[in-house]
């Protein structure tokens, strides 16, 4: 391996060091973070989260942002906490479903009426937060059938399922996203739209799938939520999982503007914000603190973009 | 052309028409709506998100969104409210300055660093909430009723209640100062070109935290009319209001990408908003649903500004 | 002899409204030759190119291909036809690697179905680039490249994935390096050895020289010859681009003692050069830049609308600061962005509200303006520069180009500014607004009001301007005061002759 490609890794994968010195660190002030428990709680949160960075990452690639994100994922949740009476695949399968239905909107309104999508999602939040308390009816609901907690509790060579699975998620979308002819397109729309459709891109065939693949994966986050908590509520997916996953994205590093980044650079973001979130809770960090450590993150991430966005520009 | 100033003329217009036709058509089909009480009731409930959506047509009117607003009214609220203890002077001081060193704050980093303020004001929402809570602890907590305070959010004057009367005389100052001086004017500019606002010698970051800070005064005044009223304070009163806020600027024909836009067209969403809502908590409808019809509003008048917009584009 | 010419164009004709572009132009290009057309701006080289490669469609006139009559009636007929066209905005993706640039679209499958084969894809660029002597790695991401690299890639793209016979080139040169004006060269020397028709359109007439198998001189949208290699002579050039004298306008010749405005050692970089300049009391100071020449630049840092490395800048002898436009205005220089729709007008509002800002705010300095006031002053510019709009309070966007143009002078007219800079005046304006415009112009100018205009029009210069400076890659390569300032003078120092 030469240095050159040593050094690109390196500079590629920054956040991946900074996320193994924050590791050590945490590791250091408190004796539970390695324990095997903790580490499972990580990866497990991580599962949920880490879904929903997949597809916003998707959709930051194309050049456009997608705010439903944290309410889909509500909706997924509640629909599998509703329909796992008929059984746990049709909670599942009403989880996932529901996802898509909502992507396929956003993506529709998007690229027919030719909406900005930052307006449109802020719309289908707002909406499908609404449609999350009419179906749970203002309360916390429980969901009745406790098999459909095995979606969190099996384990494969004694790792949860939720780990593996989703591990195998980011492996696929990774390789699409590099290798695939629809992740090739992804970028050359995201960098130059205009160009792609004068060469015979299908660019809104693009956005759709786009919006669509988003939806679904906050509809899968949703079913391993329910899977780990089985309850749903309105409040679930609030401004918070916004931010959380808007962050992680940026701090993979990959630009607003779109047309770059990878999606294993996306979840090293989102592992360093579980990392430091959970890092909080053993420290005994109050949730309040943290909501304020969250927000200054994200408006220090932006700002750290927006000069570099500068500095490019006069070069 | 032709169709864009047809539109623009008939756009404030097609909103009033519409509040009208909803007041009449709910007096006629509902007897409870016509009652003085329920008229109080949607009063009540207009002055607050009415004090701050005016704050936020300004900033709208710039180019920017201001996602903070429901956060810094929970900051707010708390804070007025544990002051109040001490005095009510003092609570009501500091909350002002607190409000301009937020608008401060909001506007000073996106300007400067040219951000996209929808994201920043969504990770000040975050930050403020955080902080409102740490205040208290994520305990709602008490103040001092019977004093001077309460004849704020209580009271009437001449039958009018006061919280109805500072509304009014909030939206006529900023109705005044948008159209009438010359930073109404500049804010317009900044809002339809800011490049041509700069290069014409606009100081556009400079206007543009202006309207931040002014958005977070509103939203200090609401709070105090809120805290005088309940006299109580929790850390998540204003969750959801900023989306409030929004949704009643894009129902009064307020177009989100800035430039255009008055205090009245706000008012009347404000209005707009208020009586559906009062018609659906008269028919019994769920809370949950009322979202769902705010999302719906947003996405149709979306549809139906971008629509008048495209025209003078192309 | 037709059976030899690749493409003939007969008689085409092409009008906008208020100019006549094209008027019974006549070309014809062979096949496998590279044919340089030059020409002023306005000739009508820009748009003939675009009927070609079918972004506009011809009034009246014949094309025809291989013999064939066509109706090059949108981009698809043209591309079909074979016909592409390298514009100087680049249209390629810049966050994605060379090789997909040019396979956009036409990536190479692999068997597995919705994946690709990298590894063909690759090897197919290394192939094409090596054929072209073109040393990129094909693995690179676009925005590493510079300029010129991109333009190669351009232009191979075209000729690969489009299957390009007639490949069109508007002022290739104008961003590169030396060293890359030559790899451009051997580039469209392989064209040439394919049998691959280029259409070189440049102002550069040494580049010209160099490359070129034929020229034709447009003026005034007519073709006014066409030279041989062996025919061609820069003074024949010259004059056929210039045609008769221009009618020679009574320029007062400025006396120049007293400096206005003084710039030192201003460097952008990348863009200019260690620049100089001082604006007298009175005079028109023209500088004239072709495309890539770093005017825009240079006047942008000037009102620090663009970092610059290092600037001095005097006014009336003093030194001051400028970091942004509202400097500028508080010691009375105010500016003209050449780019008008999205730097100068607010297009949503009223005239009314296009002519008051910068007086509003600088002059009138009131809390509460008054709105009569406002149209008082409106209406008088109105009046006096003839704008032609049905009433103060129509939107600007519903003005023609000239009259938008007229709304934005008024603007800084009513500043009553001590110096006026002017990029690109009569950019996209009528023939009669333009005439008004110059009359304002030396209006203004017999005032004593210095004005800086720059231009890529270069008679325009030369007939509003009493010196000119000529500015190339970003250095002043040339200066020319009073008498000497014609038009052959200057486009000469222009092209390099």
């Amino acid at each position: 391996m030469s240095s050159e490609r040593v050094r690109y890794f390196i500079i590629e994968h920054r956040m991946l060091f900074i996320v193994i010195a924050v590791g050590v660190v945490l590791s250091l002030v408190s004796r539970h973070f390695l324990s095997v428990e903790n580490i499972v709680s990580i990866l497990t949160n991580m599962s949920v989260e880490g879904s929903m960075v997949i597809g916003m990452a998707l959709v930051v690639f194309l050049g456009e942002i997608d705010l439903s994100v944290g309410s889909v994922m509500a909706l997924a949740t509640t629909l599998s906490v509703l329909f796992q009476n008929y059984g746990v695949v049709i909670g599942v399968f009403a989880g996932l479903l529901g996802g898509l239905i909502a992507g396929l909107v956003n993506g529709v309104l998007i690229t027919k009426l030719k909406l900005p999508s930052i307006a449109v999602t802020l719309g289908t939040m707002i909406l499908i937060n609404g449609v999350v308390f009419a179906l749970t009816g203002e309360h916390t609901i429980a969901g009745s059938n406790n098999s459909f907690l095995l979606i969190s509790q099996t384990r494969i060579f004694n790792i949860p399922l939720p780990i593996i699975f989703f591990v195998v998620l980011v492996a696929v979308f990774e390789v699409i996203v590099q290798k695939s002819l629809f992740g090739r397109n992804v970028f050359a729309v995201g960098g130059n739209a205009t160009a792609s459709r004068l060469f015979g891109i299908k660019v809104e065939r693009v956005r759709i799938s786009c919006f669509a693949l988003s939806g679904f994966l906050c509809g899968v986050a949703g079913v391993l939520l329910a899977g780990k908590i089985n309850t749903a509520s309105g409040n679930l997916g609030g401004s918070g999982t916004l931010i959380l996953v808007i962050t992680a994205v940026l701090l993979g590093g990959i630009s607003l503007r779109g047309g770059e980044g990878s999606i294993i650079r996306a979840i090293e973001g989102i592992l360093l914000l579980v990392i430091l979130n959970n890092g909080m809770v053993l420290m005994r960090i109050s949730s309040f603190v943290q909501d304020v450590i969250r927000g200054g993150i994200l408006i220090l991430v932006l700002a750290i973009e927006a000069v570099n966005e500068r500095r490019k520009k006069y070069l | 052309m032709k169709k864009v100033e047809f539109r623009d003329i008939i756009g404030k217009q097609s909103t009033l028409a519409i509040l009208v036709f909803l007041v009449l058509l709910l007096s006629v089909t509902t007897p409870s709506f016509r009652t003085v009480g329920n008229m109080v009731n949607i009063l009540k409930q207009v002055s607050i998100i009415g004090i701050i959506s005016c704050g936020m047509t300004l900033v709208v009117i710039s180019g920017c969104l201001d996602l903070s607003v429901g956060s810094v009214f929970s900051l707010l609220n708390v804070i007025i409210i544990s002051l109040q203890q001490r005095s009510n002077m003092l609570a009501i001081t500091v909350a002002l300055i607190v409000a301009v060193l937020i608008g401060l704050f909001n506007g000073v980093i996106i300007t400067a660093f040219d951000m996209n303020s929808i994201i920043v004001t969504l990770g000040s929402l975050s930050l403020i909430g955080g902080l409102a809570l740490l205040y208290t602890n994520g305990a709602i907590i008490h103040g001092v009723s019977d004093t001077w305070f309460s004849v704020i959010g209580k009271d009437r004057v001449l039958g009018i209640p006061i919280h109805v009367l500072v509304f009014l005389f909030v939206a006529i100052i900023y109705q005044i100062l948008l159209t009438g001086t010359s930073l109404g004017k500049k804010i317009r500019y900044v809002g339809v070109n800011p490049e041509a606002a700069g290069i014409a010698g606009i100081r556009t970051g400079k206007i543009r935290t202006l309207t931040f800070i002014i958005s977070s005064l509103s939203v200090a005044v609401a709070a105090i009319i809120y805290s005088s009223r309940m006299v109580t304070g929790s850390p998540v009163t204003g969750v959801g209001y900023e989306f409030s806020a929004i949704t009643a600027l894009v129902v009064g024909g307020i177009s989100l990408r800035g430039g255009s836009g008055s205090i009245s067209g706000a008012i009347i969403g404000v209005l707009i908003l208020a009586v559906i809502v009062n018609a659906l908590t008269l028919y019994n409808v769920p809370f949950a649903l009322q979202n769902i019809v705010k999302g719906f509003l947003i996405i149709i008048a979306l549809i139906a500004d971008i629509r008048a917009r495209r025209e003078i584009e192309f | 002899m037709s059976d030899t010419y690749l493409l003939e164009v007969k008689k085409l004709t092409k009008t906008f409204p208020g100019t006549v572009a094209l008027d019974e132009i006549d070309f014809c290009l062979k096949k496998g030759e590279v044919h340089a057309i030059v020409g002023e701006n306005g000739a009508g080289k820009s748009t003939l190119m675009k009927i070609l490669s079918g972004a506009y469609i011809r009034d009246t006139g014949t094309i025809l291909f291989d013999g064939e009559p066509v109706d090059i009636n949108s981009v698809e007929v043209a591309r079909n036809i074979g016909v592409s066209m390298i514009y100087q905005e680049i249209e390629d993706v810049p966050t994605v690697t060379v090789a997909e640039n040019i396979f956009l679209g036409r990536l190479p499958r692999s068997k597995i179905p919705g994946f690709l084969n990298f590894k063909e894809l690759f090897d197919a660029t290394k192939k094409i680039l090596h054929e072209y002597s073109v040393d990129i790695n094909p693995q690179s991401k676009i925005s590493t490249l510079t300029t010129g690299e991109r333009q190669f890639i351009e232009i191979i793209r075209a000729v690969v994935v489009k299957n390009a016979k007639i490949v069109i080139m508007d002022e290739p040169t104008s961003s590169l390096t030396k060293s890359e004006v030559e790899k451009l060269f051997s580039i469209v020397g392989e064209l040439r050895k394919k049998g691959i028709s280029v259409i070189y359109i440049s102002h550069r007439l040494d580049e010209v020289m160099g490359i070129a198998d034929r020229v034709s001189v447009f003026r005034d949208g007519k073709n006014r010859g066409t030279l041989e290699k062996h025919e061609l002579d820069p003074d024949k050039v010259v004059s056929l681009m210039i045609g008769h004298v221009l009618k020679r306008v009574e320029k007062k010749t400025s006396e120049r003692n007293k400096v206005v405005f003084e710039v030192k050692k201003l460097s952008v970089r990348n863009r200019v050069v260690d620049f100089s300049m001082k604006v007298y009391e009175g005079e028109i100071l023209g500088i004239a830049g072709l495309m890539g020449s770093g005017k825009d630049e240079l006047v942008e840092s000037i009102f620090g609308l663009w970092p610059a490395q290092y600037k001095e800048t005097y006014f009336f002898g003093e030194k001051i600061f400028i970091k942004s436009p509202v400097d500028a205005l508080r010691y009375g220089i105010v500016y003209l962005p050449e780019e008008r729709k999205s730097k100068a007008l607010f297009l949503e509002m009223s005239v009314n509200d296009n002519v008051v800002p910068q007086w509003l705010f600088y002059v009138k300095k009131s809390l509460f303006p008054k709105r009569r006031s406002e149209v008082d002053i409106t209406e008088y510019y109105v009046k006096r520069l003839s704008i032609k709009t049905p009433s103060v309070f129509t939107k600007v966007a519903d003005l023609s180009g000239g009259n938008q143009q007229k709304t934005i002078l008024s603007r800084l007219m009513a500043v009553k500014p001590k110096m006026l800079v002017l990029n690109d005046p009569t950019r996209g304006v009528d023939v009669g607004s333009k005439e008004e415009i110059y009359s304002v112009i030396s209006a203004l100018s017999d005032e004593g009001i210095p004005l800086l205009i720059l231009s890529s029009e270069i008679p325009e210069i030369c007939k509003l301007a009493n010196r000119v400076i000529v500015l190339s890659k970003g250095r002043i390569c040339a200066e020319f005061v009073d008498n000497d300032v014609t038009t052959e003078n200057v486009i000469r120092a222009a092209m390099g002759i």
